[in-house]
């Protein structure tokens, strides 16, 4: 009798698991889309998006989905504001200029997609945006991304 | 059977049972992914001589409420402006409200709300009720996400932006990809996309409230690239 009421009880818990798992507790997960051409920042050019809301300590999504573009060495910058362009987040280093984040840029090639690492929520940032260089010049390049991921 | 036999029999069916269930949930919601990618650096082959002489400009498309813009678009494959094509932008209405029907939110912030939906702090929803339309031969997919609300000084650094927090389109896919949408030839698209901004901030900025379109999405369903943007933009009063 015992062991059937643990199971049913092991049962239900495992039911309701499924219902709290809402879409919020998710994260800011779902993609948008950055696009640019590399003729528009000169390639090679340190660039980044408008930065989104971070709600977890998660890894920041990025798929370099380029039409015409090839690889990027990317990066996540932060900030606790949306409408700033962020600084680069410490796992990355500095702001090393020309050179965009100076240390553990993440290599995107074409068509991959990266989990980037962060201290952005860690370290009470509300913004991640992507830092980004793209490897070839006078071409289009898209890719999507999302500041928090499971 | 005896009654040991049959619970323990019961307690793995079930714990299978919910465990497919749970991959499967997560799956369809995104939270888990089966692509595989690999990370490592490799050559880079993607370049092409066609590619490398494409040249486009960045898109950036502010409307204010009742304004119509008109985004351009080609293919940078083919680089030839006879490809260019339209799709119309209206910013019909942008409301605030406390209340968020038929808006599917993906995620909160510092909002907080009631069993509702209805916010009951100092936050309120700003509903942007934006059309798009499609004027090519094609259908192309873009990227409601990509529409940011823009408030304060607009047309300055000092422009606020507020970043999508859903819109009124079910979500019956990947919440990953919710957010892209596909636009069939000459067909009007409108939607009510959700932001959420400090009451004050409403307050101060209630007059220069609007969106702005900043990047698009050129493949058609099979991911066969159709078009990209952008070559250029223009903006005209409703």
């Amino acid at each position: 009798m015992l062991k059937r009421i643990i199971s049913i009880v092991i049962t239900l818990l495992c039911v309701f698991s499924i219902f709290a798992l809402s879409t919020n507790a998710a994260g800011n997960i779902s993609d948008t889309l950055h696009s640019v051409s590399a003729a528009q920042n000169s390639g090679g050019t340190p660039y980044c998006t408008s930065l989104r809301a971070k709600t977890d300590d998660t890894s920041v999504y990025v798929k370099n989905s380029a039409i015409s573009g090839g690889a990027m060495s990317c990066w996540v910058n932060r900030s606790n504001s949306a409408s700033s362009g962020g600084s680069v987040d410490r796992f990355y280093g500095v702001d090393a200029g020309e050179f965009g984040a100076s240390q553990n840029q993440k290599y995107v090639p074409k068509g991959t997609y990266y989990y980037l690492p962060n201290y952005v929520y860690e370290d009470g940032y509300r913004y991640a945006g992507v830092g980004f260089i793209m490897h070839i010049e006078g071409v289009y390049y898209e890719f999507l991304w999302s500041p928090d991921s499971i | 059977m005896n009654k040991s036999h049959f619970t323990w029999m019961l307690t793995l069916f079930c714990t299978i049972s919910i465990t497919l269930l749970v991959i499967i949930y997560l799956l369809q919601q995104g939270v888990i992914n089966l692509n595989i990618s690999s990370n490592s650096p490799t050559p880079d082959k993607s370049s092409s001589e066609s590619e490398e002489n494409a040249q486009e400009y960045f898109c950036s498309l502010t409307l204010t409420k009742g304004a119509v813009g008109t985004v351009k678009w080609f293919a940078p494959e083919i680089y030839y402006i006879e490809d260019a094509f339209d799709c119309l932008i209206r910013l019909n209405d942008i409301t605030v409200t406390k209340e968020c029907k038929d808006i599917n939110l993906t995620y909160t912030l510092d909002e907080i709300t009631d069993g509702n939906g209805r916010i009951i702090n100092d936050y309120s929803y700003v509903i942007a009720d934006i059309t798009f339309c499609n004027k090519a031969t094609q259908p192309f997919n873009t990227c409601v996400g990509s529409v940011s609300l823009v408030y304060g000084e607009l047309g300055t650094s000092k422009v606020q932006l507020a970043e999508i927090r859903g819109y009124d389109a079910p979500i019956d896919g990947s919440l990953k990809s919710y957010y892209m949408v596909t636009l069939e030839p000459n067909k009007e698209y409108t939607y009510k996309i959700a932001y959420v901004i400090k009451d004050s901030e409403i307050e101060k900025n209630k007059d220069n409230l609007a969106v702005n379109f900043t990047t698009a999405y050129g493949k058609d369903g099979a991911g066969t690239i159709l078009k990209a943007p952008v070559l250029y933009k223009q903006e005209e009063s409703k």
